[in-house]
């Protein structure tokens, strides 16, 4: 007897017969399918773990090499390229070794910026791609990051959502956001807001004439992250500069 | 889009697990994505079948994706709770002190596969 519908036939399960009708005790008309048996397997693994793992690889790559690198994640337009451009004098000033990895979807454009001071700059062309991945950082990362390097910044694609899934083998993802966005991003894309390290708030010559509220926005960001760092700066005037200098230097010496 | 990247990796996993089980028909993927995964559940979908389409000389074709969504898990360091909650919050559901410690909220994890 079939259990399911009770109409005393005998079934046989197994081969997909699909749905079929029955006339029930009471008269009625029962439709039911007799799928195949199915099993579950468990599969238990990260969905990207062959990206995890290379970045893994371009992690202990990198430690070995004393080098501390800092995975820049934004909107687009939100200043990476131009802070990086400034950071980069600063840092030649300094003394510190530095290195560039950028990726952008077409052209040379925001490599070509940051070569100008000097410093080894590598572009990886992403395509139609939204973010780097682990496995594009280490096609590049023996040559892109000589020996003695003590910093490596990789400019990641312009995009809010899509490089916070993927690991590239930094110490941290530093999230820039730029005044004339607004207050309510970090509660609107809170994945990024909560793996950064650093917030960098950006363009803050500009904040007065935007009408941007300051507080508000820091408890947007303490809202999603409390324990995130919090630096203002502006790559037009250099303000805040010093404090995020310092954090530089420190987090090399760490 | 990075949901379709995220979509054909699962792929290959089912697509590598199939080629050394005898290649049985795959009925159903399990995932489990947290709440700050980035991952768009739409999207997501939307790729999921896209990638499918294809897939193993059109073998997983039909696969369903189903998909687990985790709550994010807070423990409160004022009152010592432990709870879920389905979005970011800033003040314990209990005791109202500020800023209780969220734990995990990344995860994007394939589960299980439901096979003939
Ligand atoms: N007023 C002001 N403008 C800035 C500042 N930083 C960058 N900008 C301007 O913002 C625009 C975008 O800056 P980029 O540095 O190219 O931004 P990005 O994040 O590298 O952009 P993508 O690589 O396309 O994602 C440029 O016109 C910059 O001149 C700043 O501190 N103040
Ligand atoms: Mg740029
Ligand atoms: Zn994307
Ligand atoms: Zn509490």
């Amino acid at each position: 007897m079939c259990k399911d519908c009770g109409c005393g036939e005998h079934h046989h399960h197994g081969h997909g017969e699909g749905v079929h009708a029955h006339t029930g005790a009471d008269g009625k008309v029962y439709y039911h399918s007799h799928e195949p048996a199915a099993r579950e397997v468990p599969l238990e693994q990260a969905i990207l773990a062959k990206n995890d793992n290379t970045a893994e690889l371009n992690r202990a790559f990198l430690r070995g090499r004393g080098t501390r690198t800092f995975n820049l994640i934004s909107s687009p337009g939100s200043g990476k390229t131009t802070l990086l451009t400034k950071t980069l004098e600063h840092l030649k000033a300094a003394g510190i070794p530095t290195a560039v990895i950028v990726g952008d979807q077409y052209g040379e454009i925001d490599a070509d910026r940051m070569r100008s001071t000097g410093v080894p700059v590598t572009q990886v062309q992403v395509h139609d791609s939204c973010h780097l991945t682990a496995q594009q950082i280490s096609a590049v990362l023996e040559t892109a990051v000589p020996a003695g390097t003590k910093i490596l910044f990789i400019e990641n694609v312009g995009n809010l959502v899509c490089p916070v899934a993927f690991d590239l083998g930094e110490d941290e993802k530093i999230a820039l956001l730029s005044t004339p966005e607004g207050e309510e991003k970090p509660l609107k894309y809170p994945g990024l807001f909560t793996a950064a390290k650093l917030v960098l708030l950006t363009k803050m010559d500009i904040a007065d004439a935007l009408g941007w509220n300051k507080a508000l926005c820091i408890r947007n960001i303490r809202t999603t992250n409390p324990e995130a760092e919090i630096l203002e700066v502006s790559s037009k005037t250099e303000t805040g500069f010093e404090a995020w200098m310092e954090y530089l230097k420190h987090s090399v010496k760490q | 889009m990075h949901e379709l990247e995220i979509a054909q990796s699962l792929l290959r996993t089912i697509s590598d697990w199939r080629d050394q089980n005898g290649a049985p028909k795959v009925l159903s993927a399990r995932i489990e994505m947290g709440l700050l995964s980035g991952v768009d559940p739409d999207a997501m979908q939307y790729a999921w079948e896209a990638a499918c389409e294809f897939a193993c000389g059109g073998q997983m074709k039909d696969c369903k994706l189903l998909v687990d969504h985790l709550p994010l898990k807070y423990e409160c360091p004022g009152c010592g709770r432990e709870f879920e909650s389905e979005t970011l919050i800033s003040a314990c559901t209990f005791c109202g002190r500020e800023y209780p410690r969220r734990k995990g909220g990344r995860e994007l994890n394939l589960k299980s596969i439901e096979v003939e």
